[in-house]
């Protein structure tokens, strides 16, 4: 119950304040554009069960769809994000902490290094297919790539400060 | 029978993966921008009050550079007022005055939510039909300059097709010349539309006005889209593409005002019924003109709605709704 409760926190912050509230508020460039929602998809336990994966990143999508009006394009991106995490765990974090680990992926639990490149490359990728489809054409393939690179950077901080507030709060309480 | 269940059980996940997909990628494939506006209308009846609190927050902000832009309009029409003052006497201003109709009703809105990072952006406004926003109405920054069109207006909000989303089409003309061409947003910088179609045997200058021209299902004629940037010809299509350099700063925006083009919703409504659609006909409002060109394109009265000294004044509010 406890864990549920954090999971909607996660996707309180991530989701809904940081990506609805905070970034979509801001008009700084064409480039900017963060995808802070896609933190809720990153942080959820190492060891979740795939399926619960792919129907929560489904969720996730939706949600993000319905309130910016985009249609079906964040939650094709985010299924695959859940759908291809554990290979990007593996890739980046190594099978034995996959196969260890059961607690939200944070700086704390798999050091900061580990965390950083596990969620760099995770959400490079979501960038990447998310313009890239919104773009429609291989055309303007700088422009997405210059778009993924800054909205990307961004929401790996963003994705970063909430596993961070999440984390300062479970220390406190233990 | 048992192998194919554990076959299933193996692959369930995967199996889903693609279902869901495919669900994902056709809805977006097959998604109009009335799909996306209507999904808009929704999750503002939810959260367009935390929208409208960062709205308020934003204007509260920017009161002096509204502020700016309001007394420079003031001072342009006062401008305006004064020359027609100086040619005609204040009788026959007054019986000018009472045979003058006003065709385009107006109202005033605020911003309250507005992006310019995706390649489709909408501008969420909070008027709506209790105020007297209808279904196509033009869009207009406040010193009249083009900035998109309501594509669905709810009782108390309505959401705006911006100028910079790249489903958006208007007719653009060439001030001072019968070429006109497609207003569309290419993408790329929010600044600069592109007007093309435009006849490669019409003199372009770099700085001429491009203004609304009229054929539009949205607009009326002479709203000021932008000025000309650059220009190039496509040899093969006998053609200009033109930059042009918006006069309305989108990423900016706090208030707008909504400008009714006489028919535009009867002609929305007709396409509706004949067409059996329920929202105004695909962004291509273009198709409502006669194809692009120099045909008997009809000069435009004005080089700019508000913004040329040697205009007659226009009504500028008849209907100007506050809340």
């Amino acid at each position: 119950m406890r864990r549920v409760a954090t999971y909607l926190g996660v996707f309180a912050v991530a989701a809904v304040v940081l990506q609805l509230f905070v970034f979509d508020s801001m008009r700084l460039s064409i480039y900017f554009s963060p995808l802070a929602y896609v933190g809720f998809v990153l942080l959820l336990p190492v060891n979740a069960r795939p399926l619960t994966m792919l129907l929560l990143g489904f969720a996730t999508g939706v949600f993000v769809d319905v309130f910016e009006g985009t249609a079906g394009l964040h939650t094709a991106v985010t299924l695959w994000t859940a759908f291809s995490r554990r290979w990007v765990m593996l890739l980046t974090l190594g099978r034995e902490t996959v196969e260890e680990q059961t607690a939200m992926p944070s700086a704390k639990l798999l050091g900061g290094a580990k965390f950083l490149r596990y969620v760099a490359l995770a959400v490079a990728v979501h960038a990447m297919l998310c313009f890239s489809l919104e773009a429609e054409t291989w055309g303007n393939y700088g422009q997405v790539a210059t778009k993924a690179l800054v909205s990307g950077a961004v929401t790996v901080w963003a994705v970063w400060a909430t596993s961070l507030v999440f984390t300062i709060k479970t220390r406190k309480k233990a | 029978m048992y192998r194919l269940l554990l076959f299933l059980r193996r692959v369930y996940v995967p199996l889903v993966f693609l279902f869901l997909e495919g669900l994902a990628l056709h809805f977006y494939a097959s998604s109009s921008v009335h799909t996306k506006a209507r999904m808009l209308v929704v999750s503002d009846n939810i959260v367009g009050g935390v929208y409208d609190r960062i709205a308020r927050a934003e204007h509260f902000v920017s009161l002096g550079t509204t502020n700016r832009a309001l007394e420079e309009r003031v001072r342009r029409l006062e401008g305006e007022l004064a020359a027609w003052r100086e040619r005609f006497s204040a009788a026959e201003l007054d019986s000018i005055g009472a045979t003058l109709t006003f065709p385009h009703e107006h109202v005033v809105a605020r911003v309250v939510r507005n992006s310019i990072g995706r390649r489709e952006n909408f501008i969420m406004i909070d008027r709506g039909t209790a105020d007297g926003v209808r279904d196509g109405m033009a869009v207009t920054s406040i010193d009249g300059h083009m900035v998109g069109y309501v594509e669905r207006a709810s009782e108390h909000n309505a959401v705006c097709v911006s100028v910079l989303n790249t489903a958006f089409r208007a007719s653009g003309l060439v001030s001072g010349t019968e070429h006109f061409g497609s207003v569309s947003w290419p993408g790329a910088d929010p600044r600069v539309v592109r007007l093309t179609e435009v006849p490669k045997y019409a003199e372009i200058a770099r700085g001429d006005t491009i203004v609304t021209s009229g054929y539009s299902f949205y607009f009326p004629e002479g709203i000021f889209i932008g000025t000309v940037e650059e220009f190039t010809t496509d040899e093969t299509r006998a053609s200009y593409d033109i930059d042009v350099r918006l006069g309305a700063d989108i990423a900016s925006l706090r208030v707008v005002t909504l400008v009714d083009n006489p028919g535009a919703f009867e002609r929305i409504k007709l396409e509706r019924e004949v067409l059996g659609t329920d929202a105004p006909g695909t962004a291509t409002e273009s198709v409502n003109a006669p194809s692009s060109g120099t045909q008997t394109a009809p000069r435009p009265e004005t080089q700019s709605a508000t913004g040329s000294q040697s205009t007659p004044p226009r009504p500028e509010t008849q209907s100007a709704t506050t809340r």
